[in-house]
């Protein structure tokens, strides 16, 4: 591995990265998919090999620095997709935070504090429908139960809180 | 080991290296009396602490062999610093996830109390609740500031943030509110 080599792969998987977003944004402003973070998952999985392989073909670049690309690329999409549920969704603390900073230097009271878009369909409503929809929860009898990926998804969030040393469940 | 097999290793297991240094960390600062620090800060220190180590190890196993001038090098470490940080990020929204996510929190709650009816959940997650959940936290974060009964803004990043969110909405054709 060559100085010329880094430099390539720093590029390489800031190109990878580049080149799936820009078929993120184009996809979402022709029309709005229905389950946003898979297609989100699959373009930034699929994209880059469909470009590494031209890339590979095209140009001396071996196969080691192909795969450090890949890796920048992977943990770029990581946050990416990550950041993308703030977009898709609608934060609480950050709705809140924007009514405050829109009163300044007043301030707000208790009881301004909540955007007008606070509600029970938008708060608890949308994620119980979301969990549903997604199969991590099921209703029965009136109840609404965990599914067993639901049980898997909460015992791996539960394992990683105790290492950490943290309460079971946060205040959310 | 071949350099660049050396440079994956460090990098993929940075991350676990993180997990563990946070898990030590916390139980640290709850030994000395700082339980209540909040976990997000803990992990962003312990983070950022963690970017000294890992530059050191890539350089020592993969870089210093290879690079042959301070372009060279330049180029390794910012290569390392970016991947490192892009994974510390991913880190920290799992940790941040599990701290503030309404799914989450609803998982939780159904995997360690049961079954619950609908009504409860939206009694537990009404307005008035999630509210008073999240002053506390953002006043510990020092996003918010309670003087006499009224609250103002802190430091104004999560705002931003905010501004910043709306941005790419606007981009990707998306909704700029609920509903």
């Amino acid at each position: 591995m060559t100085g010329l080599a880094m430099q390539t792969v720093l590029y390489l998987g800031l190109e990878l990265f580049c080149f799936c977003l820009a078929a993120h944004i184009v996809i979402w402003r022709v029309f709005r998919p229905r389950k946003q973070i898979v297609l989100l998952t699959l373009i930034f999985t699929f994209g880059p090999s469909l470009m590494l392989g031209i890339v590979v073909l095209a140009s001396r670049i071996d196969l080691s620095s192909c795969g450090l690309a890949l890796l920048l690329h992977l943990a770029l999409a990581a946050v990416y997709i990550n950041l993308y549920t703030l977009v898709a969704g609608f934060s609480p603390s950050i709705g809140i935070l924007e009514r405050v900073d829109e009163s300044m230097p007043r301030g707000l009271q208790r009881n301004e504090l909540a955007p007008p878009w606070f509600n029970d369909e938008n708060l608890s409503g949308a994620r119980r429908e979301n969990l549903l929809s997604s199969g991590l929860v099921y209703e029965s009898g009136g109840l609404l139960l965990l599914s067993p990926r639901g049980l898997l998804v909460s015992r791996i969030f539960l394992t990683f809180r105790r290492f950490l040393g943290l309460p079971d469940v946060a205040k959310g | 080991m071949k350099n660049s097999t050396a440079l994956a290793a460090i990098l993929t297991g940075a991350p676990v290296g993180l997990f563990v240094a946070h898990a030590v960390v916390s139980r640290i600062l709850r030994y000395c009396g700082y339980g209540s620090v909040p976990p997000q800060v803990v992990g962003l220190a312990t983070a950022a602490a963690g970017n000294l180590p890992v530059v050191f190890l890539a350089w020592e196993a993969a870089l210093k062999s290879s690079a042959g001038n301070s372009i060279d090098a330049f180029y390794g470490i910012a290569y390392v610093l970016l991947t490192y940080n892009a994974c510390c990020y991913g880190y920290f929204c799992v940790l941040n996830l599990s701290e503030t996510s309404l799914h989450v929190n609803i998982l939780m709650r159904l995997l360690t109390g049961g079954g619950t009816r609908p009504e409860q959940l939206a009694h537990m997650y009404g307005v008035e609740e999630m509210i008073s959940a999240r002053i506390d936290r953002m006043i510990a974060l020092g996003q918010l500031q309670e003087k006499g009964g009224r609250y103002f803004l802190g430091n104004g990043t999560l705002v931003l943030v905010g501004r910043v969110i709306n941005l790419w909405r606007r981009i990707l054709r998306l909704p700029l509110a609920p509903g």
